[in-house]
């Protein structure tokens, strides 16, 4: 019986939600072109950038970037907080340390030579790679978020491959350049509202010959925002920050 | 020309019958995931339906697609990746707490501990 | 200092004040955090609230300002749109804001980052009363959704992580139907600007029509989940009742009416839009019958406050869908939604002091079985509460709540009633003044006095911040209730540009309701009497919490979508 009512829950259920969202999606209607055609005539002249996607997610509508930048930062600490708050029952437990020497880490460490040595390898590789998306996302596809996850990935990379704790892996310091990173955000967005240039808008349009400075800036806050965040969660959850 | 558009809609809808339907907590995460990317997909596909190159100026480029919708994803997957992140740090909680994955079994041990 | 300044200054500064901390907390002591953590509390909240001072005269003087973000001069940019609306909408979000961040500090969740994301989700809330733009409000409720679900789960509570978690997957969800429905209306207008939506939408016709109106179906029923109203309120019991009592009182005081509001630009801007409103009034008065009904139910004191606030933003959804219904730019129309944000307004002050005062007895006792929690005061004063502040503090709004003057629901709650009249959905809502009375006396029984004294030591909750948090609010509800007739006035004034520029309040004062007043009161008292002689009482009531079903939930969903879109298409006359 009550099976029965919940595949009679669920027919109607994919029934209406199919109907209502089938008309949407095979709407005839031809695509818009006015946009494109604005985006092609004045992207480059508005804000510098040849790639027109990073004109619009950095330039034209910078304050969805920003939000979806604050959901990140919310959804990483929460994330955190959900999973510290997990390590605190077991306390006698000593944390897990990728940087610990073979012999004192825990049997749970799931490491072998052949990923230390490609890890420590692959990582310098990919965090240039990293940085190179980054700071060419105005000119080719890329950018800020994108470079960013590179650069994370790089980190861990480094941590899973290296025996001594570097800078690199640090999350004292990582948490230090994402939590700058983020202040300098706030302030570049904020700072137009008190140049005339307007919430989000290019405070440092005059005054040097790079058009796309803004773009870059952003591009660069943004990397090491999304960069080390990211970092600093994984690392915290193959155990190399104990809870609080 | 209908028929991507049919199938990203069928893919839509086994998302949403996973997050309906599922009783496993993970499943309706990646139910939810998969509806998510439908709707990339749909916007992608057909704000390129008006060009045939990038949207990145440049020399002979002059028919682009329509970069709006490819700018509106991104911040849209960068968000879905979040909640995704966020629901199964809760799931691996609601797994230490309860023991299960199953959305009934958790909901019932939760009752029953008052 | 321009106005765009001012008025943004709700977005920014809540932000700058998350970054401040964050950088504090990686650089410097932990004592220093904290104190970092006040400076940003005030420029988060106290420095907006003085810009506001500053933009009272241009919004009396209907001043509106339509921006587009970072001074671009196309329409690809994010709009913004400052009036009447945003500006009590912030006003209502700083006000309350400030007494439950207070509050948060002795009681509420002790996590670091708290106040970060408290202060963000601030943030968010303004932009999503700003915004004039499809594709921004859709991330500024994700902003808001995604702070709102780590503050649920921010509980020590098992529970409160399962409710975090149904809340994530089912507004996730609809999220990702508000995006498709963004698809449907940017393909029809080639913009994600309100005002060329609703000229492109105004100006169609045969399956194109069909397009747009499903479109808006999505977007408005997604957003309608935020607000709770009947069939999608599934959710909010789990997430208001599990979570700690600052966050709740936040939640069910501000969170659940902004998405509400912020639809009024979009609707007030495409035509087809009475249908739609006489829809919502029905949900409206359903809501409030089931939510009563649900909460009398309950035994659990933060599940029957969370019920009850089901039953309250009936009473907002039923009056904001007749304003609708009979458009905004007629007199009653105009009248009915400025009747709305003040009852929102009035709710949410009672509402926040209820859970903050309930939360904080129940702590006191160690129960929060309504059969077994009694002798709060006492238990309170064992804890070293000299003045009954928190007895007061609920008595107040416990009278707001209830519709009993002076409190400012007195006032509230008549003129709605009075303006709703001659709808179907008005006699729901009088019988829900009945009952709202027997629920809250139900709950008044934790601050009996108990025939046992306690032995349960818990923490004590006093503290001169929680105090003045407290008094805050209470004042506001009184002062509230004493001036309502100008704070009406101004209301309808400062929103008058929405729509009827000419609207006047009628001359209806709801003193002449007094007699009414007494009349339900006393069915109030002689119902709750008989149910709590009787067994009555106890065979009505549920015993265990609710079960999370997410078919259920969902069901809830398609309900609503399939009954806007028969009515939008069949009798809009598309199909």
């Amino acid at each position: 019986m009550k099976r029965t009512l919940f595949i009679i829950k669920l027919i109607f259920i994919l029934l209406i939600l199919a109907l209502a969202i089938f008309p949407v999606i095979l709407s005839s209607h031809s695509w818009p072109v006015v946009s494109r055609d604005y985006l092609y005539e004045n992207a480059l002249s508005d804000t510098g950038a040849v790639n027109t996607v990073s004109s619009i997610y950095l330039g034209y509508r910078a304050m969805d970037t920003l939000g979806e930048t604050l959901v990140l930062l919310v959804s990483i600490t929460g994330t955190m907080g959900i999973l510290i708050n997990l390590g605190r029952e077991n306390e006698e437990e000593e944390a897990v340390s990728f940087s610990l020497a073979p012999e004192k880490r825990a049997t749970n460490a799931q490491r072998t030579h052949l990923l230390e040595v490609v890890a420590s390898k692959l990582g310098p590789v990919v965090l240039l790679f990293g940085f190179y998306v980054m700071l060419y996302g105005h000119i080719s596809p890329g950018g800020g978020f994108q470079g960013g996850v590179i650069v994370a990935s790089a980190i861990v990379f480094l941590a899973l491959g290296t025996e001594t704790q570097t800078k690199l892996t640090n999350t004292n310091v990582l948490g230090r350049i994402e939590s700058l990173s983020f202040l300098v955000l706030i302030i570049a967005a904020t700072s137009g509202v008190f140049f005339e240039s307007g919430f989000f808008g290019n405070p440092i349009k005059s005054g040097s010959s790079l058009s796309a400075n803004f773009i870059i800036l952003l591009n660069i806050i943004i990397g090491l925002k999304v960069g080390t965040s990211i970092a600093v969660m994984c690392i915290a959850m193959m155990g190399g920050r104990r809870g609080h | 020309m209908v028929i991507e558009r049919i199938l990203i809609f069928l893919l839509a809808l086994v998302g949403f019958s996973a997050i309906v339907g599922a009783k496993n907590i993970i499943k309706k995460v990646f139910g939810l995931n998969i509806l998510n990317a439908a709707v990339v997909l749909l916007y992608i596909l057909e704000g390129s339906r008006i060009g045939e190159q990038a949207p990145i100026l440049g020399e002979g480029v002059t028919t682009i697609v329509d970069p709006v919708p490819q700018a509106l994803m991104l911040t849209a997957i960068v968000i879905g990746v979040c909640v995704t992140a966020l629901a199964l740090a809760l799931a691996v909680r609601l797994y230490k707490a309860t023991g299960s994955l199953e959305i009934d079994t958790i909901s019932e041990r939760l009752r029953s501990e008052h | 200092m321009s106005i765009e300044s001012l008025f943004l200054s709700p977005v920014y500064l809540p932000m700058l004040g998350a970054a401040l901390i964050l950088v504090t907390k990686h650089f410097f002591t932990d004592r220093q955090r904290r104190v970092v953590e006040y400076l940003s509390a005030l420029i988060a909240f106290v420095l907006p609230l003085i810009a506001f001072t500053f933009l009272i005269q241009p919004v009396l003087a209907h001043h509106q300002v339509h921006m587009i973000l970072g001074t671009w001069e196309t329409a690809l940019g994010i709009h913004y749109h400052f009036d009447g609306l945003s500006f009590l909408l912030i006003s209502l979000n700083l006000l309350i804001s400030i007494p439950v961040w207070l509050y948060s500090r002795k009681t509420g969740p002790h996590q670091e980052t708290f106040t970060v994301i408290f202060l963000i989700q601030s943030a968010s809330i303004a932009a999503t009363s700003l915004t004039a733009d499809l594709f921004n409000l859709f991330v500024c409720l994700e902003v808001m959704g995604v702070t709102s679900y780590v503050l649920v789960a921010s509980s020590e509570k098992d529970e409160a992580l399962l409710s975090s978690f149904t809340y994530l997957i089912f507004s996730a969800t609809a999220m990702v139907f508000f995006l498709i429905g963004t698809f449907g209306l940017y393909r029809i207008s080639g913009s994600l600007a309100y005002d060329t939506i609703a000229l492109a939408k105004n100006s169609l016709s045969g399956s194109d029509l069909l397009v747009a109106r499903l479109s808006l179906v999505l977007i408005v029923v997604s957003v309608l989940l935020r607000t709770a109203v009947i069939p999608l309120s599934g959710w909010l019991v789990g997430a208001h009742s599990n979570a700690p009592h600052a966050v709740s009182a936040l939640l069910s005081g501000v969170l659940i009416k902004i998405p509400l509001f912020a639809l009024v630009r979009l609707l007030l801007l495409v035509t087809g839009t009475e249908l739609l409103g006489s829809i919502l009034a029905w949900a409206g008065g359903i809501s409030t019958l089931v939510g009563i009904i649900m909460a009398l139910r309950e035994h659990h004191a933060k599940r029957l406050l969370a019920y009850s606030s089901v039953s309250q933003i009936g009473y907002v959804v039923a009056a904001y869908g007749l304003a609708l219904a009979s458009g905004l730019e007629t007199e009653k129309g105009a009248l009915l939604l400025a009747l709305a944000l003040l009852y929102s307004f009035s709710h949410a002050l009672a509402k926040a002091t209820l859970f903050m005062t309930v939360g904080r007895a129940t702590d006191a006792i160690g129960t929060k079985n309504l059969h077994r929690a009694r002798g709060a005061l006492s238990e309170l004063r064992a804890q070293g509460e000299r003045f009954p502040f928190t007895g007061i503090a609920y008595l107040i709004a416990f009278l707001s709540i209830s519709a009993l003057p002076p409190a400012i629901g007195f006032w509230g709650k008549n003129t709605l009633v009075y303006l709703t009249k001659g709808h179907g959905a008005t006699h729901l809502l009088s019988i829900t003044s009945v009952l709202t009375i027997v629920a809250y006396l139900k709950l008044s029984r934790i601050f009996l006095p108990s025939k046992t004294t306690g032995v349960q030591k818990t923490v004590s909750s006093c503290s001169v911040l929680t105090n003045l948090s407290l008094i805050i609010l209470t004042s506001l509800l009184l002062v509230g209730g004493i001036w309502y007739i100008e704070l009406q006035t101004f209301v309808v004034q400062v929103l008058a540009p929405l729509g009827a520029t000419t609207a006047t309040l009628t001359s209806y004062s709801a003193a002449q309701d007094l007699l009414k007043t007494g009349i339900t009161l006393s069915f109030a008292l002689l119902i709750f009497f008989i149910g709590s002689k009787t067994r009555f009482e106890k065979r009505f009531e549920v015993r265990k919490g609710p079960v999370v079903s997410f078919p259920n939930l969902f069901f809830g969903f398609a309900l609503l979508i399939a009954v806007m879109a028969w009515q939008l298409l069949i009798r809009g006359g598309v199909l």
